[in-house]
This record gives C-alpha cells, structure tokens and sequence, in this order.
C-alpha cells in the first residue's frame, strides 16, 4: 500500500485513486459521464512523488514506458484496495465456469484414466500440465451458445520442438475454476498435418481426420460430434457404436465427454480413434 | 462531406464489461479514418499522432498480446482505465459492490487473450450530435477527434481482423 494513503479507508483509497487515475490516463481513457472524483491537490502530488521514488522515474520522463509502468503500479493499488477483504473465490468459479480465467488460474486436476494412460501415449505429466497452465493456444467451448446445459469443455495446444517436432492437445472440463484432464494426445508433426490449421479445435479435427473412425451416435454416423443431443436407442447406456470393418484384433476407442438423460445422452464432444493405428505411429518416433 | 464510417478500437475487455454492466452502451473514441497515414501528407487528417491513430493502436495491442506482454503500456492503460471506469460507476451507484469485484478480478485474473484489440466500424448514419469533437488540448495530434459518449451495441459492427491482415 502506498504509504500516502495509509489512514484512508479502502472504500476512500478506491476513489482517490481513481481520481488520480483520471488526471493521469489520456481522456480517450477516461469516461466522465459519471463525473470525475476530485481529489486534494496535495495528496495527488505526495501520492505522485511516492509512485515516483516507488519505481525510480524522473517526474519529467513523458515515455510511454514510464507511464505503464505507473498505469500498472496504480492499478494494482487498486485492485488492492477494492479486492480487501473480499473472498475471491466466488469470483473465479464465475470467471473459470466462463472461461474469463487465466489457464494458470485454474486448479488443474488429471482423470486417474488419463494419467493411467499417459505412459502408452509417450505423455509426460509435466508436458500435460503446461499445456494447460501455459499453452500456445487454447480455445473454451461454450455451451450456452448451443442451447442446452451442456458440460463446457476447452481444448489446449503446445508445441514442442527438436528435431521431431509435435503438439500436444489436452481437452478438459471446466467446473468452476476447476479444470480437469479428461483426454490428452501427442501428435507428431510428421503424422499430422498441422501446417494449415489454426484453432486448437482445428488442430484436434486434424487429428481425428488422420486416426479418426466413423461410428454411429444416435442415427446418425459421424466422425465428431461437438454439442449434440443424440437419442438413446432401445434400453441401453451405448452412447455409439462402431462402423465399418476392420482387422482383427483393431482396437478401436470411443471418446466421448456427455451427460445421460431419460431419452438422450447431452454430448459434449464425442468422437472414436483407431487406438492401433495411433500406437503404430508413436512407436515410429523415440 | 461526412465521413461514411468512423473508426474505434477497443479491448475485448472493454466492449465485454460495457455490454455486460453498462447496458450495452459503449464509450469510444472515434476517428473518420482508419488509418490518417494512409491519406495525403497535407490533408488535414493526416497530421495525427500514433497514439490515436486506430490502425497503430491496433497493431500495438494485438502485438502485445501475441507476444504475451502483460505489462505493455498500453495494456496497463486499458487495465487502469477499467479499474478507474468501474469506481466511479460504484460511486455513482450504476454498479453493485459485487459487480465492482467482478470487473476488477476479471482484469486481473483474465487471460492475456482478454487484452486483444476490436474494430468498431460505425455508419456515420448515427445522429451527428452524438459525436463530439474533442478539443485541440485533448487530441494528441492536429488531425481531428471525435468521441461518442452512448453508442449503442446496435450502432456498431465489431471486426477482428486475422493475424496475417494486421494493418
């Protein structure tokens, strides 16, 4: 806390602040409808000369590096101010269930299937980790824009590099500020293509049009399915089932993150892999 | 004549919290050209300086979030900005408590994608009473100014414009 503003209450260093703030940013920054907070000229000067000798900037230096460096002091005194006492959080459930959450933000957490399999997919923890808390792009689906109570799921992407370059692409699900780790692949440049796409679900289309196999959700046959209500057929829990022909002993592997419900299942994001073809081709790379 | 469009950039954060807790009524600061570079040296647009010129401002925030600089200047404006917009709506008594917490962990907390710049395009069909022209002491450069206090989100188009097109 700035040490001008000491004996003021929050509520009082909130405002004062934000008058100070006012004087500062440029007016394009400043919206003065609901009219600007005065403050004792005084204290706007012992607060300036504080955030001044705070961060060693000569009171003259016009530079824009300067004033973000002061916009960032401010701001964080700022949310200092507003933030005390309050409990968080509430917040970040919001925040993370909207996908508004920084991904470090998030309280990761891996299904004990996944980290089960990390091992036959050449996955490392530590790699499936960054990906989520500091990946290269990432995309949150949201299923509000879809129209049902779906589970809300994202899609993560990492490169790395060397001389066998691949992505790794995690999907979780977000409750809260909560994210779990319910599916992960590492996909190796040289068998995927991934030069032409962009998204991380691009990326994951890329993947399932090289390994992917058609099955049959509902009536319908499809090779992805991204929030869909599918109809339960007959008295049974088979979300899909496998189409097509295939050497004996193909493991084939639905993936699928849904909801079962009296008549339907709620799919988030389904889709079936060739789990045969996917380990013949890690088994190429070291 | 009038200009046919006039031009804004803003955050994502910015035109997110406006539409959320302000009604969808957005505060921008608007220029008849996209980029006044781009016109002739002597006209009287051209003489504006990189700060407020929409196509510089642009490029600098979506170069600093690709770059994942947090500490941009310009961002810490925009965060600052933000903070400072939402006191004075809670003084004002526009905003609850709660919903004061909620934009400030939201700029705090969000993810650098939040920071990512918008283009509003607005038809000059909006009622010319509205814009306002902002006096030489307020602009950063000769070229002219405007700002419009209530443009509402049905006045408006939002751009984005993919990497490989940055102006």
């Amino acid at each position: 806390m700035l040490r001008a503003l000491k004996h003021f209450e929050p509520r009082e260093v909130q405002s004062i602040l934000a008058g100070i703030s006012a004087n500062l940013l440029p007016e394009s920054e400043v919206e003065l409808s609901s009219g600007r907070i005065p403050v004792d000229p005084n204290l706007n000067d012992r607060v300036m000369q504080e955030i001044y000798h705070r961060l060693d900037i000569n009171p003259e230096d016009e530079s824009a590096e300067a004033r973000g460096r002061i916009y960032g002091l401010l701001s964080r005194e700022m949310s200092d101010a507003v933030l005390t006492g309050v409990n968080l959080k509430p917040i970040k459930e919001r925040l993370g269930q909207r996908g508004d959450l920084r991904p470090d933000l998030y309280i990761m957490k891996v299904r004990r299937d996944v980290q089960e399999e990390l091992p036959l997919r050449k996955l490392k923890g530590y790699e499936v980790k960054a990906s989520v808390e500091r990946p290269d792009n990432y995309e949150h689906l949201l299923p509000e824009h879809f129209g049902k109570q779906y589970d809300a799921v994202s899609v993560y992407v990492k490169d790395f590099g060397g001389i066998d370059p691949y992505t790794i692409l995690v999907q979780t699900h977000r409750k809260g500020d909560v994210q779990t780790v319910f599916q992960a692949w590492k996909i190796y440049h040289s068998d995927v293509d991934l030069s032409s796409v962009h998204t991380p679900l691009e990326q994951l289309l890329a993947f399932i049009g090289v390994y992917g196999v058609p099955a049959r959700f509902g009536y319908e046959e499809s090779t992805f399915v991204l929030y869909q209500e599918v109809p339960r057929i007959g008295d049974t829990f088979n979300i899909a089932s496998f189409v097509g022909n295939y050497p004996n002993g193909t493991e084939l592997r639905l993936f699928a993150f849904f909801q079962v419900k009296q008549t339907s299942f709620e799919i988030a994001i389904g889709y079936a892999i060739n789990m045969s073809l996917y380990y013949a081709d890690l088994r190429k790379h070291k | 004549m009038p200009p046919l469009l006039y031009y804004s950039v803003n955050v994502y954060l910015k035109y997110h919290i406006q539409k959320t807790y302000r009604g969808d009524v957005h505060f921008a600061w608007v220029s008849s050209y996209f980029d006044p570079r781009r016109q002739p040296a002597y006209s009287a647009v051209a003489p504006r300086a990189p700060s407020s010129n929409p196509a510089v401002i642009y490029r600098n925030l979506r170069e600093a979030v690709e770059g994942e600089e947090e500490n941009d200047p310009k961002i810490n404006e925009q965060k600052l900005s933000l903070k400072q917009r939402a006191v004075n709506w809670h003084n004002a008594g526009d905003i609850t408590k709660a919903q004061l917490d909620d934009i400030v962990a939201s700029v705090d907390f969000g993810p650098i994608t939040q920071w990512r710049p918008l283009i509003y395009v607005i038809p000059n069909t909006i009622d010319p009473a509205r814009v306002k022209s902002v006096p030489r002491r307020s602009r950063a450069g000769l070229g002219m100014e405007y700002k419009i206090e209530d443009l509402k989100g049905s006045e408006f188009d939002v751009i984005e414009v993919p990497p490989c097109f940055v102006p």
